[in-house]
């Protein structure tokens, strides 16, 4: 599964104009945010903040394209949901390895703006 | 041009909300953004945004909280609201709904979606908008309507009112079918005491019937008073009817006449259902049938007022009703029907069969609706004692009118024959300001005097007649014969002197007749015992009113002197009043 979605992007490019370079900061921001939340969830085993973090960024997420962090999110999240601890430290391993990439890519396309 | 539509948009992650933002804007939409719960409530209360979109998951207040709040706020006003969510269970979907979201979007965010959701609710929200003012607009219309139709209706009632009707011996049920009713019911007293009853049922229903009961009424009211009779009133009725309805409309009516002294009614019927008699003592139902066209459809020359005039004992009932009794339908379309009143009525023996009918034409309709008026009428014939003495209007100030004079009226034949003189009488000695306390007692004296010179003296009718029950009907048969072939006259004299607070007012009356034995007819009648004869009532009512009567040569002149002293008559108010 891609990374980022082009076509997305491109439409997210068409419709931001000037504030897509804004966009994609608030997303680097926002993520980081959001992740080191739900890693500080996981440790002191607050599922229900875990799951809305992980809801949060799965939304961010999918809005600029990144459709598999996306996927790994929404696991994360049903996993918090349903309470399965075993899965949870998994789970926010693979949203952290994405996660790493996505920001790579968002980093990248905001320093070509 | 319009001021931009206002759009809020609640969403505590700052990249969708961004997004959504200029997404939203550049479609043209005023945005105020919100970054929670709490922050959207009280945005919303702050800018009154037209349209909300709201995510549903958000710490603090979720976005469920905040749909049901803002639809609180809005009360009236459609505010449309648009959840944003991943959600996709069906119950949690449906969560959204209960708690008053309109429409849902779903991240990734689609701008062409989102552009034809916002576009659909706002033209429903136009379309709100405006059934909410038509809707206004209709009930101001109305609440006017309702007004006016109320004002019309206290005109209404003030022309046709029932008053007359409030004594215990009537009892009526009418049940409007509009804010008019098509059905008209009057009453009144003539200055003699007998109670005039007018039941009428105009075709159609509200605005229409109750133009025509209004002058209906009026001459009712007015010539009732002025002593007129139920023919002379018909006649008018039906003349004034004739000239004011428009083509194929009319009014169907029952006059009735009820003299307590004599213990009469007399009717007219033109195209109502029978009134129906009901006897004290025997089983035997009366008809008051239909025997001439209803008011306001032929022409006066044509017109026949003829009335028939019935024997009504005290404890008697007649029962009277409109079409829409008759007529009332039950479920499958069946009508109550006149055979079933007239049984309900012959069931009833000698009690008041009042309340079964009516509960039994509710029975029957059940929850069907009424499509007539529904009027229902019962009175009982009582003595001139259960009556009870009717207080004559008070006329406080006596202004000056005429206090000595004389006056000499004679009728022909063809006066005799198309004429009513009483009315005229009437108005002439209530010129006398200290003569109308004594209004009723003069009218009876003045119809009793006519009657007896007219129908005894120049007609020479006997009125042993009427002795039987069967006679009663014979009697007023050859009264009607004996009318058309007439010829003869009758003449009133008057003498009125006013001296202080005395007076007296003479009236003599001597017709073209015979004459009679009088002095044989005042001694057997000192020897029957009271009221077993129906002849001779009158001549004892006029004794009973009147200082004096005396015939004199052979029979064919009466005089009597109405005597009266402020001073008798203060003592006779003040022993009425103890």
């Amino acid at each position: 599964m891609e990374r980022l979605n082009d076509a997305l992007l491109d439409e997210l490019r068409d419709l931001m104009e000037d504030a897509f370079p804004s966009l994609l900061q608030t997303y680097l921001r926002d993520s980081e945010l959001q992740f080191m939340a739900a890693r500080d969830a996981l440790a002191s085993g607050d599922l229900e903040s875990l799951g809305r973090c992980a809801h949060s960024l799965k939304g961010a997420s999918s809005n600029i394209g990144a459709v598999q962090l996306a996927e790994y999110c929404c696991e994360l999240e049903r996993s918090a949901r349903q309470a399965r601890r075993e899965r949870l430290p998994l789970a926010l391993e693979l949203v952290s390895d994405e996660l790493r990439e996505v920001r790579a890519a968002v980093e990248a396309l905001y320093r070509a703006c | 041009m319009a001021d931009p539509i206002r759009v809020l948009v609640a969403d505590d992650n700052d990249v969708d909300r961004m997004l959504l933002t200029t997404i939203v804007r550049k479609e043209g939409y005023e945005v105020q953004e919100a970054v929670d719960g709490f922050d959207a409530l009280r945005k919303f209360v702050e800018h009154r945004p037209q349209m909300v979109l709201l995510d549903a998951m958000m710490p603090g207040l979720d976005g469920f909280e905040v749909a049901r709040r803002i639809k609180e706020q809005a009360g009236e006003e459609f505010v449309p609201i648009i959840f944003l969510t991943s959600l996709t269970a069906a119950d949690e979907l449906a969560r959204c709904l209960d708690a008053g979201g309109d429409d849902f979007l779903s991240k990734p965010y689609n701008k062409v979606i989102l552009k034809a959701k916002l576009n659909a609710l706002h033209r429903m929200r136009t379309l709100h908008v405006t059934m909410q003012e038509q809707r206004d607009e209709i009930s101001r219309h109305h609440a006017h309507l309702i007004q006016e139709q109320e004002a019309a209706k206290a005109v209404f009632d003030n022309v046709a009112h029932t008053g007359g009707l409030d004594v215990p011996f009537v009892r009526y049920l009418i049940s409007p079918l509009a804010i008019f009713n098509g059905d008209v019911l009057v009453a009144a007293r003539n200055p003699a005491g007998d109670l005039y009853v007018l039941l009428g049922d105009f075709t159609g229903h509200g605005l229409t019937a109750a133009i025509g009961a209004m002058p209906l009424a009026e001459i009712f009211y007015g010539m009732t008073q002025k002593g007129f009779t139920p023919g002379e009133i018909l006649r008018e009725a039906n003349r004034k009817l004739l000239g004011i309805l428009p083509k194929g409309y009319f009014c169907c009516a029952l006059m009735l006449v009820f003299n307590f002294h004599k213990g009469t009614v007399e009717f007219w019927n033109g195209g109502l259902p029978p009134a129906v008699l009901m006897r004290a003592r025997g089983h035997d139902l009366l008809h008051l049938t239909s025997s001439h066209l209803p008011l306001g459809i032929v022409s006066e020359e044509r017109f026949d007022a003829s009335t028939r005039v019935l024997e009504m004992a005290a404890g008697d009932r007649l029962l009277m009703c409109t079409d829409g009794i008759i007529e009332a339908r039950d479920a499958r379309g069946q009508a109550f029907g006149f055979e079933r009143f007239d049984q309900i009525i012959g069931a009833a023996a000698a009690d008041s069969p009042f309340d079964r009918l009516k509960q039994a034409v509710y029975r029957h309709m059940g929850a069907s609706g009424r499509d007539d008026d529904l009027t229902l009428v019962e009175i009982t014939m009582v003595t001139p004692e259960q009556l009870g003495r009717d207080a004559a209007p008070v006329e406080p100030e006596r202004p000056a009118g005429s206090e000595d004079w004389q006056l000499s009226y004679e009728l022909g034949p063809r006066s005799l024959r198309a004429s009513n003189p009483l009315p005229l009488l009437q108005h002439i000695v209530m010129e006398v300001p200290q003569l109308r306390s004594h209004a009723s007692a003069i009218y009876t004296v003045l119809a009793e005097l006519y009657s007896n010179a007219l129908e005894h003296g120049v007609m020479g009718l006997d009125s042993s007649l009427k002795a039987s029950a069967s006679g009663f009907s014979d009697y007023y048969q050859a009264r009607a014969r004996a009318l058309e072939a007439l010829d003869g006259f009758v003449r009133f004299e008057f003498a009125c002197q006013i001296d202080g607070s005395r007076g007296s007012l003479r009236i003599r009356v001597r017709d073209s007749g015979p004459g009679f034995d009088h002095a044989a007819r005042i001694r057997e009648l000192s020897l029957e015992p009271r009221g077993t004869a129906y002849f001779g009532r009158g001549l004892r009512l006029l004794n009973n009113l009147c200082h004096s009567l005396e015939y004199r040569g052979c029979g064919n002149e009466v005089e009597v002197v109405f005597a009266w002293s402020d001073e008798a008559d203060g003592a006779i108010e003040r022993r009425a009043a103890r």
